[in-house]
Formats: C-alpha cells, sequence, structure tokens
C-alpha cells in the first residue's frame, strides 16, 4: 500500500516535468493527421488513418526528399479534443499542415480554430457545406464532399430513371441529413418529382417500430441517415415487410460506410449515391483497392474515409512539392490549385471555393466474389458543391434545414 | 499557518510564471486545466461537504456555455450581458435540479444527476434550431478592447487565472464559515442537525446551487476557449472524467481538484502520444484512486507532509472533512 | 393495417427489453445500495460476445447463454475483487463500478472495433405470426413472452422461495439479515451475478432489433435508469411498470412526433420527480 502510494507520487511529479512544452525547430516538415480512432465514430477515424498510411508507403521515397514526417491525433469525435489537438500541432510539435478533422461537427470546430491560426488544412471526410461556403477560410480545403453534393445527381436518378413520384424520406434530425435531403430535393423536385415527406427522428433511436407504423405512402423509402440507426432502421424495415410495400433506398452513407456485412442480402439492388464506390473497376482503383487490403488485411475494405484521407495526403504532399517547403502561403496557394487526375475515386480539381468537383456515382448493392460492395451503375461527371446551380445564387439563399427546401414539388420556390 | 503562506504564495508564483515561461501550447493546457479546476470544484463543494456525488455539474458548464453560444453569435447580444446571463440561467437551471434532487441521498443522488444530466445532453444534441445539434454552433469569441484581443492565448489565461483564483479562494471562506461547517455537519449526522434546527434541506438546496454557479463560471470559459458549442462537454463522459480528477486529488480539500486536474491533463497528453486508449486510462485512475487512496492525493501529500514535521494544529478545513 | 394495434405491440416489445435490462439493476440496488453503472457495459459485454457465439455457431440458445455468462463472469469478477474490497462504502462501490465500465467499453472497442453490429436471426424467427389483431414479427413476441417469464420467475423467487426471503430481508434489514445466520456475503455475489446476466442476455436479445454500437452502453444505463426512477430504486413491481410506462409512452411519441420522441422518453421521470421522487413503488428514504 505504501509502495503504492509512493510510486503514484514519483510518477505524478515526473508527468508534471513531461508535460512541459517541448517544441522542436529544424528543418523536417511535420503533417499532422486527426480523426476519431476512438469513440461511436471510430471507424471513420480507423478508415482515414489506414488510407493515410497506404499513401505514406506509397509516397515514402517523396517524403524522405523532402524529410516529411507523419504525426496521428485521435479527436475523440469530440470538438473540444480536436481543437485540443490542433493547438498541440501547432504550438508543441510544429506541425506544418493538418489533414481532417472527419466527422462534420468536429470539422467545423477545426475550421473555427483554423481561421484564427492560419494552419493550411485539409478536410477529408467532414461534410458540412458551409466549410467551402458560407464559411470558407483561405487556408481549408476539402478533398471529400458535401452533404448535398452526390444527392444532387441521386435526385435526378430517383426522378428520371427510376421514375418515382413521392418519396418518403425517414432521417436522422441534424444538419448532415437537412443538408443531403436538400441536394436531393433541389434536383428531384425539378426532374419531374412531386413529393418529398420528411420524417426526423433523434440520432440514437434504435426502435423504428412505431415509425414505421405510421409511415405515409409512396413510391419509395429513403432512409437519410447511416451507422447504428441505420442499420436497425434497416433491419426493422425488413422486419415488418415494408420492403414489399416500397423500395428502400439510402442516404449516401447508408450502404456506405461498412454496415453491408450486418445488413446481409436484404440490401442486395439497394441504390444509393456518393462520390466514392468500392466496386470501381478502372485500373487507378483496382490498384489502390489490392495495395489497401495487401497492407491492411484482405477483409478490409477501403470506403469513402479511406479513400479520401489517402487522396487528402497525396494533395498535401504535392502541395508542399510545388510549394517547395512548409511556407504557409505557397502551400495554402498550391492546396488550393490541386488537381487530383489519378484519384481512386476519378479525376477531381477544386473548385474557387475548395470543394472537390468530382464524380458522383449512382451505386447499387452487388455480390462480388460472395462479398456485398456497392457498384457503381450510373456516373454523373463533374459534380460541384453546388450541384447544377450557380454558386452565387447558392449562397444567397436559405441554407438547408429541417423543412427547407420544401417538400412540395408544386412549391413557388421549384419554379 | 506560515507554511500554508508559503505554499500560497509558490501557487502564486507558478501561476505568473508559467505564461511567461512557458509555450503557446503549454498556455492553452494550463487554461483547460483551470476551466476543469473550477469545474472540478463544483463537484467537490457538493462531494466533500455534503457526500453528493453528481453526475451533473458539466451540465451546468453546458447550459452556460449554450447560453452564451446562443445570446451572443444567434442573437448577436455583447459580451460583458451575455456573460451575465449565462451566469443567471445556470443559476436559475441548478435552483430547478436542486428542487427535483434535494431530498435524494448518496446513490439516489448520483443516479438522479446521471439521468438529469443526460436529459439535458439529449435536449442538446436535439433541439437542432436552438443549439444546432450535434454540429453546435461555431463562432463564439471574445471582443477586442483598445487592441487587447482577449481571444489571445495569454490574455485569455490572465483572465481565467484571476477568475479561478477568485472562486477558490471564495469556496476557501465558504468552507470555513458556520454555513461550510453546517454542511459538513449535515454529512455527519443530518438527524442532529434537524433535531438543532438547522433547515437542512435548505442548506443543501443552496449549496447545490451555488455549486451550478461555479460550474456555470467554468462553463463560460470553457466556451470561450473552444470558440465553439457542441453536446460534447455535456456527455457523461465529460461528467465521468471531472469526478475522476475530483477523487483522484481529493474531493474533500480546496485544492484537490485542481491537483486532480491537473495531472489528468498531463497524464492525457503524455499518454495520447503513445496510444488510444484514453477511456480505459481514465477508468484505471478512478479505479486505483478509489482503492489505494479514496481520500486522494491531496490527502496523502497532507499526510506526509505532516508526518515530516510537527503536527498542526486542526487549521484547514480538510482535516475536518476527514474525519467523517 | 391497426395503427394503434401494431403501435401497442411495439411499446410492449419496448418495454419487455427495458424489464430484462432494468430488473437485474434495480435487483442488486434493492439488495445492496449498489447501482451498477457497469450496466450499460456489460450489456454490451453479452451483446458482442452472444453474436458472435451466434454467429459462428448458428445456435441462439448458445449465444444468449454465452452472452448472459460472459457478463455474468465479469460482474462475479467485479464483484468479488473489487466492490468487496469497499463494502459498505456505497458511493465507492458506484464509481467502482464507473471505472469499470470505461476499461470494458474501450476493451470492447480494441476488440470489436467501431463499426455497429446485428444479430443474424433465422428467416422464420423474423416472419411475421399472426396475433389475431395483426401480423407481427415472431421474435418480438418472444420477446414479449421472455420477459414475461422473467417476471414471473423473479417474483416467485423472491416470495416463495428461502432465497427469496433472505434477500427481502436483506434490503429490509441487512444487520438483522447477517444475525439471522444468513450468508449475506455470498447472496450478495448470487444477486449481482444474476443481474449482470441479466445485462448480457438483454444484450444479445436487445440487438435482434436494436444494432449493437459503442456508446450504446451509455444510452442502455440511462433508459434502465429511466425506468427504475419511475417505477422506484429496487423495486420488481415498480420495474415492470416504469419499463411498461416508458416502452408505451416512447413508442407512441415515435409513431405521431418522432421529432420530440426523447422529450416523451424523459417526461415521465421528471413527472415522477416532482410529484413522487421515490418512484411509483419504492420506499420513501
Amino acid at each position: 500500500m505504501k509502495y503504492a502510494k509512493s510510486l503514484m507520487l514519483g510518477s505524478v511529479s515526473a508527468l508534471t516535468l513531461a508535460s512541459g512544452a517541448q517544441l522542436q525547430a529544424d528543418d523536417t516538415i511535420r503533417i499532422g493527421v486527426v480523426g476519431p480512432t476512438t469513440g461511436v465514430f471510430s471507424f471513420f477515424g480507423e478508415q482515414q488513418r489506414m488510407g493515410v498510411e497506404l499513401a505514406m508507403e506509397q509516397l515514402s521515397d517523396r517524403l524522405d526528399e523532402r524529410n516529411i514526417e507523419v504525426e496521428f491525433y485521435d479527436s475523440q469525435g469530440d470538438a473540444e479534443t480536436t481543437v485540443d489537438r490542433l493547438r498541440a500541432m501547432e504550438s508543441r510539435d510544429d506541425v506544418d499542415l493538418v489533414i481532417g478533422p472527419v466527422l462534420g461537427g468536429t470539422g467545423l470546430a477545426g475550421l473555427e480554430w483554423a481561421q484564427g491560426s492560419g494552419m493550411p488544412m485539409v478536410i477529408s471526410y467532414s461534410a458540412p457545406e458551409d466549410i467551402t461556403m458560407r464559411n470558407r477560410v483561405e487556408n481549408v480545403v476539402r478533398a471529400g464532399w458535401t452533404g448535398a453534393q452526390p444527392m444532387f445527381a441521386f435526385g435526378r436518378y430517383v426522378a428520371e430513371e427510376l421514375g418515382h413520384k413521392r418519396i418518403v424520406m425517414v432521417g436522422q434530425d441534424y444538419s448532415f441529413p437537412y443538408n443531403q435531403a436538400g441536394g436531393f430535393l433541389k434536383t428531384f423536385c425539378r426532374a419531374g418529382g412531386e413529393s418529398v415527406e420528411r420524417i426526423w427522428h433523434p440520432t440514437g433511436t434504435s426502435d423504428y417500430s412505431s415509425i414505421l407504423a405510421t409511415l405515409p405512402e409512396g413510391d419509395a423509402v429513403l432512409y437519410n441517415g447511416a451507422g447504428s440507426d441505420g442499420l436497425a432502421f434497416f433491419q426493422q424495415y425488413h422486419d415488418f415487410g415494408l420492403d414489399a410495400r416500397m423500395p428502400l433506398l439510402g442516404g449516401s452513407n447508408f450502404f456506405a460506410v461498412g454496415d453491408l456485412p450486418e445488413m446481409g442480402e436484404a440490401a442486395l439492388g439497394g441504390l444509393s449515391a456518393l462520390q466514392y464506390a468500392e466496386g470501381l473497376e478502372n485500373d487507378n482503383f483496382v490498384a489502390f483497392r489490392d495495395a489497401f487490403r495487401e497492407m491492411h488485411g484482405d477483409d478490409t475494405m477501403p470506403l469513402a474515409p479511406a479513400e479520401h484521407g489517402y487522396v487528402a495526403f497525396e494533395m498535401a504532399v504535392k502541395a508542399i512539392e510545388s510549394a517547395d517547403g512548409a511556407e504557409r502561403k505557397a502551400v495554402i496557394a498550391a492546396l488550393r490549385e490541386s488537381e487530383m487526375p489519378d484519384a481512386p475515386r476519378g479525376p477531381f480539381h477544386l473548385d474557387d471555393y475548395g470543394n472537390p468537383v468530382q464524380n458522383i456515382y449512382i451505386n447499387e448493392v452487388q455480390e462480388v466474389d460472395g462479398r456485398l460492395v456497392n457498384v457503381p451503375i450510373e456516373t454523373y461527371s463533374d459534380v460541384s458543391q453546388f450541384g447544377p446551380f450557380d454558386p452565387e445564387e447558392y449562397l444567397a439563399g436559405e441554407p438547408d434545414s429541417r423543412d427547407f427546401p420544401p417538400g412540395d414539388c408544386s412549391d413557388p420556390y421549384y419554379d | 499557518m506560515k507554511r500554508e503562506r508559503l505554499l500560497i504564495l509558490a501557487v502564486l508564483a507558478a501561476l505568473v510564471a508559467w505564461p511567461l515561461l512557458m509555450g503557446d501550447y503549454a498556455v492553452a493546457q494550463a487554461n483547460r486545466a483551470m476551466i476543469y479546476a473550477l469545474a472540478a470544484l463544483s463537484f467537490s463543494l457538493l462531494a466533500g461537504r455534503l457526500g453528493w456525488f453528481s453526475l451533473c455539474q458539466t451540465t451546468f458548464a453546458g447550459i452556460s456555455g449554450y447560453t452564451i453560444a446562443i445570446l451572443g453569435v444567434r442573437f448577436g447580444l455583447p459580451f460583458p450581458l451575455v456573460v451575465m446571463l449565462a451566469l443567471l440561467f445556470t443559476t436559475l437551471s441548478a435552483v430547478v435540479f436542486g428542487l427535483l434532487t434535494v431530498r435524494s441521498r448518496q446513490v439516489s443522488f448520483l443516479m438522479l444527476t446521471l439521468a438529469l444530466g443526460q436529459m439535458v445532453w439529449a435536449l442538446s444534441f436535439q433541439w437542432v434550431d436552438v443549439t444546432g445539434g450535434y454540429n453546435g454552433i461555431a463562432g463564439v469569441r471574445l471582443p477586442t478592447y483598445g487592441g487587447l484581443d482577449l481571444n489571445d492565448t495569454r490574455v485569455f489565461y490572465a483572465l481565467v487565472a484571476v477568475t479561478t483564483l477568485a472562486v477558490f479562494l471564495a469556496v476557501w471562506r465558504l468552507y470555513r464559515s458556520p454555513f461550510g461547517l453546517l454542511l459538513l455537519g449535515i454529512q455527519e449526522n443530518e438527524q442532529r442537525m434537524r433535531a438543532l434546527g438547522h433547515p437542512v434541506y435548505l442548506a443543501r438546496f443552496v449549496a447545490f446551487v451555488l455549486a451550478g454557479t461555479i460550474s456555470g463560471v467554468a462553463g463560460v470559459f470553457l466556451v470561450y476557449d473552444m470558440g465553439i458549442m457542441s453536446p460534447s462537454p455535456l456527455g457523461l463522459g465529460h461528467a465521468v472524467w471531472v469526478l475522476t480528477a475530483a477523487v483522484l486529488g481529493g474531493y474533500r480539500s480546496l485544492w484537490g481538484p485542481a491537483l486532480g486536474v491537473a495531472i489528468l491533463i498531463a497524464l492525457e497528453s503524455l499518454v495520447a502520444q503513445y496510444t488510444d486508449r484514453h477511456m480505459m486510462v481514465i477508468g484505471l485512475v478512478l479505479l486505483l484512486s478509489i482503492l489505494l487512496m479514496p481520500r486522494g492525493l491531496a490527502d496523502v501529500l497532507e499526510q506526509r507532509f505532516k508526518r515530516k514535521s510537527k503536527p498542526l494544529a486542526s487549521v484547514t478545513t480538510t482535516n475536518r472533512g476527514d474525519e467523517s | 393495417m391497426n395503427t394503434f394495434y401494431f403501435l401497442t405491440l411495439n411499446g410492449l416489445t419496448m418495454a419487455a427489453l427495458l424489464f430484462i435490462m432494468a430488473s437485474g439493476l434495480t435487483l442488486a440496488f434493492g439488495l445492496m445500495r449498489v447501482v451498477n453503472l457497469a450496466h450499460g457495459a456489460f450489456y454490451l459485454l453479452g451483446g458482442y460476445v452472444g453474436v458472435q457465439v451466434i454467429d459462428k455457431t448458428g445456435s441462439l440458445a448458445l449465444g444468449i447463454l454465452t452472452g448472459g455468462g460472459i457478463a455474468l463472469v465479469g460482474g462475479l469478477l467485479m464483484e468479488r475483487f473489487l466492490l468487496q474490497r469497499v463494502r459498505g462504502l456505497d458511493l465507492s462501490e458506484a464509481l467502482l463500478t464507473i471505472a469499470v465500465g470505461l476499461v470494458i467499453a474501450d476493451a470492447l472497442l480494441v476488440v470489436y472495433g467501431g463499426k455497429p453490429v446485428s444479430l443474424p436471426l433465422p428467416r422464420e424467427l423474423r416472419a411475421p405470426v399472426d396475433l389475431g389483431v395483426m401480423m407481427y414479427p415472431f421474435f418480438r413476441v418472444l420477446i414479449m413472452a421472455f420477459a414475461v417469464m422473467l417476471g414471473i420467475a423473479l417474483w416467485l423467487v423472491m416470495t416463495y422461495t428461502r432465497i427469496g426471503a433472505a434477500i427481502r430481508a436483506g434490503v429490509d434489514d441487512r444487520e438483522t439479515a447477517m444475525a439471522q445466520g444468513i450468508n449475506v456475503s455470498r447472496l450478495f455475489g448470487g444477486v449481482f451475478a444474476v443481474a449482470s446476466f441479466l445485462a448480457g442476455v438483454a444484450g444479445v436479445i436487445g440487438t435482434s432489433y436494436m444494432s449493437l454500437n459503442q456508446g450504446l452502453d451509455v444510452r442502455v444505463l440511462m433508459l434502465s435508469l429511466v425506468v427504475i426512477i419511475i417505477g422506484g430504486m429496487g423495486s420488481l413491481k415498480g420495474a415492470a411498470i416504469g419499463a411498461l410506462i416508458t416502452g408505451m409512452v416512447s413508442s407512441f411519441a415515435t409513431g405521431y412526433l418522432p421529432q420530440f420522441a426523447l422529450f416523451f422518453l424523459f417526461l415521465p421521470m421528471t413527472l415522477i420527480l416532482v410529484f413522487r421522487p421515490q418512484g411509483l413503488y419504492g420506499r420513501a428514504a
């Protein structure tokens, strides 16, 4: 007992010393990668980390040449921790460029910090549109997407190709699904759709039976959410036999971020839209996928957050090379000019606001080699975060919310 | 008495020297440490004086933070006013929570505060129109007065340090006041205090509201420190973190919670460089603290201190708490 | 399809699951004044392990038993090696369970990763059966039946057996019970084991329609607390009534006002706290 106490006391004093400042100054260029590797959303952070690790291996010569070092930080999926890690990167670890954050809320917290700090930042999977729209700052660009972006294509596809007129949309009640709904409505209504009835439920709902009991009639149901909520909804939708009544469509993350094996065969034929599909078959993508699985195990499919981390890292290294160092202004300028003709997901470049203009794939769940994957069945190329709309007009409009844009397509808003 | 003075002087000197000697990140860490020291003090006020372990003290900090974010960013109210309104609103919430919990004891109190805290957390998550939901409200900034940017890490440090010191001093006075002694008396023997004609419920209730307000002060700084208000500080994780810090440092003493917070922050930032298992670390720290030194590090240090010197008379209020 | 019956059945299923979750918690609290805040973590532990066993062996019963069993072992170890050291200090016991919950949840993250998990039920269990008023998935009916049987079994044990008498004596007066020669220590261990077992079993059963995920431990703990605060801490009858109220309110609220579902989840608890703080069947402190 006494020993334990002295031991604790000793370690405490050692800790206090160790936690002091340790600013390093040398010619090493440091890239800090931040994402949630613990907590509820750790899957996303893990994927990003694995993607970055693959890029590090493939670019190792170029990293050595420039003396680039990489450090990983856990955001815990928490805004406060994210800001703390970012501060540590800047003033303790002398980091020159940040990749991440990954999630919506932490992305906005990171943006808030980056605005004050001026640190060059490549946001990977985090999708709030204001990061590259209303609150954009010069030093922050994005390698990923906005919530509305893939839905611009999906809205059109559902109206034009599937011919659905009335959609029942059940979604998680927060800003990312609002944005997805917004993108969907804005094109769906202009392509011949009639109405989208939105039903919002609290995030973290586990029992959907009562929502399903009162589900209105429509041509199809679109579940606008993902993760454990999405999985539970999917299961209960089938338990109550609603799949026989109305087909189930997915929001962008519904089938796309790792829940397919849990959904099982019932997911076959499920449609959703994203700027990524693990069933792509072009050379760049196949090389990426094979290398990824070789590095992280055959069972680990690279999904969108992994590719976005991979690509974000490559963008960062390219920017450092063309800036010939880590001088902030030059790196930021180079980042904003990023062109990625060989990205695994397909070629993209950044628009004037710092968000990729890229392919959007309409994906269908198919079985390939005994494994469920999202296979692209239709490609919409060069889709920007503004979809078919004029950026200035889009920015002047109201941001998407729980009930904006209107769910009735005959509303004068759509004229 | 002399020793005490020396100690206080040393703490003051360290507080002044820190921003002058250390790097930006160390100062930012100190800011967080002081903010959480306030939250842990709020927890300890209830735990140490009343034996009430609360899992909703961080909730009050969150309520205060949200008030500032909503009124300041959404409604554009000016800086000093939002802070006053935030403290007012936090105090009112503490009044409501206090009314709901004042009759419960020990474990029931722990469960009630857990449930109530989680309810507010759920609200902050769910009431998207007001709180911004999961994404929160960004752009919470302190103003600049005549070229002095209050958001600057070191200026902010001065603000936090002065306030934290003031609050700790006030609580120190409170612990030694008749009211503070009454609280201890209630913890020791409620029946006797009641028989002596002391208003037991009222005293408890007042202590609860006071603690809530202290947490509100922590919330003010918390939101300005982050620049964004999101539901995460209201989650159970933060409540448990504060509890762990207070138990580790020693919730019966005045400075124990501050010590616990400092150690836990240092430990976390050290551990984070090697592993992602921070949750396990917090769990193990809490576990070992309870098993090995239930009275906390402050008590261990004080005992050691006393053994080496002549035993002091019962000058610190801490010792009174230990008798219970 | 009649929406009213549908919502009622949903509420009953929810109530059944809530009862399975909360009964163990309230039993342990009633007997020992220990609130096991690792209850949610045991739910998670039982769920992950049980589902894995079902995945591997295809046997539902084996999965439920293993899920409950591993939680039972966890609970027993915790009781023997940690809680007994601070026996009598109710708060220290509660804090220890928080610590254990954190460690278990983090360990599960390491082992099972951060992806949500669902339970692969055989088709015949998922298929709807005719209940007279409407068709309803068979496994949901089973969950309700299980909860009712569990409730009856616990009630019988508490009312008619020596162990039950001992437990009730333990609740009423620990000292007297000890004086009467009841081995209180063994009794505590036994009740704790049963409580943890039920948490683990709930984890497997619950995964049949709620997916298992990191963070669910806190939600399960919260739901169980809401139930036993309404019913009265320590009361088995209270847990049943509390589960029914919570399940029904939540089902109808989710059906008609999904946006406010969370608000309605907490509404009964708040009302109880205002008007009857000891809970419906709790004894005044």
